[in-house]
């Protein structure tokens, strides 16, 4: 097991003296209930405690800021296309399409950034203000090792391209150039603007001597006493020999050349061509590679990585990845002088100098606040093959673990888990276990919401899930008297000793009222009714309802007793069949055939027989028992009446 | 001196405004501090975040338990004598929808049970019952809008002595509760009906010979493994070294029997929990004494 960097942080809750009292807690699913409790086991205790509240803790703010809330989908769409594109990434276009996936990533950082900061500006408090200006420093923070990972580990840059990469770099992140470039350039007079210089200097320590040797014209200009050096370092930064992307020379060529440049500058130096005007002496020494002039920039540089990039750029064009990270820690002990240590960013970007991708994570995943960026580059790291199946002590590898932990926490967000969801698509191990677990806890708080999930369930076969999401609402249903939406849910979980007791709650109901609930659903059961005895029995009940309704008496009536001799109508319905049978007993033409007949008095036979004598009866089953004798006697009569014309009709038609 | 700005490096106060020029041309920083701030403590990946405080009973009565259900987050919290469900809406605020008085003795722990068998609580207490209770909607007229109304559906008074704690079981064994109280004896009821919560049997008594103080059920529902509870106690009898104990479903005798015993636990065990399963082979089980120790439990082996 790995050892822990450091103790976890502690977290107090306001208003609980944690050394003297006890706290109970519980999890939630998404969040952490405490409050303080004295759990002392024997009996009252006569502490009042201090603290009346109980406190809500959520784990991850993040999930639920607006606009993070952007990256959060727009990453998700990025993911899912790379994990699908996986398949046809083959040979030298591969490279190119995991670069491209990589600034996708970097773009949507991009653009969080900038929204943010708009949100920043217009923020009404100076509180959230600077906490939205923190966020976008961290953003940015994400989005400068990201680009570095991008170069050192998918581009992999070799020497020569590698400056050019880092340049970019730099550049990119580093800059308050071009506010500052419209800032002198927009004044009247450029060359006596009290920035110029520095423009100048900044210029050139980012490696754009172009427009650096534009100022310099432009002080030419003003200054005719200066002109003249200004033209030669001018031409001095044209001549820098310079890789460019298309340049055939080979490294060895342009190692060459530049060491003629580097000496062509030494001798301007030597011999004092730039002595009275100290900032052009200064320049040329920059450019010069020399360290301490390089170090006396330090507030235009502003960072340690700029003063390596600068300091390559002029003292080892050529550099090779490998011999990177000793450039960087010697930049780093340098500029920081032994005056302050280093940050965590620091030590990020050292680690990834050092190609070392583990330290980078590592580093990363503690001093961030939200996985999300950890778990997505390692996924394309992982694309780019260079994570060694590292397997970690839970038993699933880093990719994984991190992914799994990232849509751990999406799931605690009541609508950004349907991208959790994904996620877990992809994490072979344990992905289907978690989001097993995980989408059992969602809440259903709507109809709409429980539908998602359950489609969700049913796309990935999830048998089980479905059958109990299916159950819970079924039984809420059921608590809240809504029998056809519980029935539809029971069928829907193929529940069948569920929906046998919903059905026996629908008869019960007609029994009461005379007339059921939620006719459509029972009329359009179609196949669903096999699935409980007592469904089918529902749903023929109804349908013979239908065809007396449409006075197709025949048939009605056959239906009828066929539910009775088939045993699928329970015992204790068989009165109400039976009194649902007199109307058709007292038509006027005979409906019930003899055999049919019979057979309606066998049944009457056979629930009467089965009639216990009571022990004394009281009032109101006296009454009771009256109904019941009459209704017998009103069958019986009924039921002989119309036997008597059937075998007379039965027996007229074999006669003529 | 040491730079306290990680924007602009500066020592001491900073002049550089810390507002961007460009966003993108912004300082990075991972802990963007500001000036003359105070150097913090290091902090760590997920720094919880105090979200709010809900006001609880006022009056000045502990809550002895909280738990939150596990398919709605709704919570239900234990007070002495007392028992409250708390009910999360949509906006993430909390209603209390219920507050009645329930045992006669101080409730101990009180858990839901699983969502499929309706909105159903159990609750264990000091004056030697068990109680389980039933959410009932729409029945009572004079209720209160948001108002829930909950009903007793039995009581297990079979305990001679304070309960201390209930747990219901995995879902897949059906509606089955188990008890555990300080006179040593954990007793597994079942509904053999779930839509008629006032039938309970007692299907076992497990005697641990120790007090208990706290169970917990194996969630695993693989056909691997066969219904497990942990059983924890707090029994400072010089005899009673071995503080937590493992007992096992066994199909044959179909009864409970003793599996494993861990030794190494010899301190007073205030709570168990075993971790979700995950399909793995074996069980991970996290007993809280003096610290919390985490163990793996093999099945046929057992293992630390």
């Amino acid at each position: 097991m790995e050892e822990l960097d450091g103790d976890p942080a502690v977290t107090l809750i306001p208003g609980v003296n944690s050394k003297k009292k006890q706290m109970c807690f519980d999890w939630g699913p998404g969040e952490m209930l405490v409050c303080e409790t004295s759990f002392n086991k024997k009996e009252k205790s006569k502490l009042v405690p201090n603290c009346p509240f109980i406190f809500i803790i959520r784990k991850d703010e993040d999930v639920y800021s607006q606009i993070l809330r952007k990256l959060f989908n727009e990453s998700h769409g990025i993911f899912v296309g790379l994990q699908r594109i996986e398949e046809e990434l083959t040979g030298k276009s591969r490279k190119a399409q995991l670069v491209r996936v990589s600034k996708n990533y970097r773009s949507v950082i991009r653009a969080c950034m900038e929204e943010m900061h708009q949100v920043a500006i217009a923020a009404k408090d100076p509180a959230s203000g600077r906490q939205f200006s923190s966020q976008v420093s961290i953003l940015s923070a994400m989005e400068l090792i990201w680009n570095l990972c991008e170069i050192l580990f998918i581009e992999v840059a070799p020497a020569g391209p590698l400056l050019l990469h880092l340049l970019d770099w730099v550049r990119l992140h580093v800059c308050e150039v071009d506010s500052l470039s419209a800032d002198v350039l927009g004044s009247e007079n450029p060359s006596k603007h009290e920035s110029f210089w520095n423009l100048v200097t900044i210029l050139v320590l980012q490696g754009r001597l172009d427009e650096a040797r534009q100022m310099l014209s432009k002080e030419a200009d003003t200054s005719p006493t200066s002109a003249g050096m200004c033209r030669t370092l001018g031409d001095l930064m044209r001549t820098m020999p310079i890789l460019s992307p298309g340049n055939t020379q080979t490294l060895t060529e342009l190692e060459l050349k530049w060491q003629h440049w580097h000496e062509e500058c030494e001798r301007h130096l030597q011999d004092g061509t730039f002595t009275s005007s100290p900032h052009l002496e200064t320049l040329c020494k920059i450019m010069l590679g020399d360290e301490a002039a390089l170090l006396e920039q330090k507030e235009l540089l502003n960072n340690w990585y700029h003063f390596l990039v600068t300091r390559l750029l002029y003292s080892h064009p050529t550099v090779k990845p490998m011999d990177l990270h000793l450039y960087a820690q010697s930049s780093l002990d340098l500029f920081l002088g032994g005056e302050s240590s280093p940050e965590p960013l620091d030590n990020i970007l050292m680690a990834a100098f050092e190609f070392d991708i583990h330290q980078v994570i590592k580093e990363c995943s503690i001093a961030l606040s939200n996985w999300w960026f950890v778990a997505h580059l390692t996924d394309l790291l992982d694309h780019c093959k260079l994570l060694q199946s590292h397997n970690l002590y839970f038993g699933s590898n880093m990719r994984e673990f991190l992914l799994l932990e990232y849509a751990s926490g999406l799931f605690a967000h009541h609508s950004l888990w349907q991208l959790g969801v994904d996620y877990f698509d992809y994490c072979p191990e344990l992905g289907r276990v978690s989001l097993e677990l995980h989408i059992e806890r969602i809440p259903l708080n709507t109809e709409q919401k429980a539908l998602k999930v359950l489609r969700i369930c049913e796309q990935r076969q999830m048998t089980e899930q479905v059958r109990s999401i299916c159950k819970i609402l079924a039984m809420k249903a059921v608590r809240n008297n809504r029998l056809g939406s519980a029935l539809s849910w029971s069928i829907r979980a193929k529940d069948a000793a569920f929906a046998t007791l919903v059905s026996d709650r629908f008869l019960m109901d007609y029994c009461d009222r005379g007339c059921f609930s939620d006719l459509d659903l029972i009329d359009n059961l179609g196949p669903a009714m096999m699935l409980s005895d007592r469904l089918t029995f529902l749903g023929k009940y109804r349908e013979f309802h239908r065809l007396y309704g449409e006075k197709r008496f025949v048939d009605a009536a056959s239906l009828l007793l066929s539910l009775m001799t088939s045993q699928i109508a329970p015992r204790s319905f068989w009165m109400t069949l039976l009194t649902d049978a007199l109307p058709l007993l007292e038509q006027k033409q005979v409906i019930f055939s003899a055999e049919q007949t019979y057979e309606l008095m066998r049944c009457l036979e056979d629930l009467t027989a089965g009639r216990p004598v009571r022990g004394e009866p009281d009032a109101q089953r006296l009454q009771d028992d009256d109904i019941e004798t009459t209704k017998v006697e009103m069958l019986r009569l009924a039921l002989a009446r119309n036997l008597a014309r059937a075998i007379i009709r039965e027996g007229s038609l074999e006669g003529s | 001196m040491r730079a306290e700005c990680t924007v602009c490096l500066a020592r001491g106060p900073c002049s550089r405004p810390a507002n961007l020029q460009r966003a993108l041309g912004t300082q990075p920083a991972l802990r963007p501090r500001p000036c003359q701030c105070v150097q913090g403590n290091r902090s760590r990946a997920i720094v919880p975040a105090l979200k709010s405080a809900v006001p609880v009973l006022a009056g000045g009565v502990y809550v002895i338990c909280v738990t939150t259900s596990v398919c709605n987050g709704d919570l239900a919290a234990t007070f002495i004598y007392l028992k409250q469900v708390w009910f999360k809406s949509e906006s993430g605020d909390w209603h209390c929808t219920a507050g009645w008085k329930t045992h006669s003795g101080s409730v101990w722990r009180v858990t839901w049970a699983h969502p499929e068998f309706g909105q159903v609580l159990a609750s264990c207490s000091f004056d030697r019952t068990a109680a389980v209770w039933e959410e009932i909607v729409g029945e009572s007229n004079d209720k209160l809008p948001g108002q829930s109304h909950w009903v007793k559906r039995t009581t297990l008074v079979d305990s001679r002595t304070s309960v201390t704690d209930v747990k219901f079981a995995p879902k897949h064994m059906g509606l089955i509760l188990a008890t555990c109280s300080a006179d040593g004896i954990v007793r597994i009821y079942e509904a053999p009906d779930v839509m008629n919560l006032s039938q309970w049997s007692l299907q076992h008594e497990i005697s641990c010979k120790l007090s208990c103080t706290c169970i917990s059920w194996s969630p695993s529902s693989s056909r691997a493994h066969s219904p497990t509870i942990a059983v924890g106690s707090d029994d400072s009898s010089p005899s009673a070294m071995a503080k937590v104990q493992i007992f096992e479903y066994n199909e044959n005798t179909r009864k409970y029997a003793k599996a494993e015993t861990l030794m190494t636990v010899t301190d007073p065990v205030h709570d168990i929990a075993f971790a979700p399963n995950l399909e793995r082979s074996f069980h991970i089980l996290a007993v809280a004494t003096k610290d919390v120790r985490i163990f793996t439990l093999k099945p046929m082996r057992s293992g630390e």
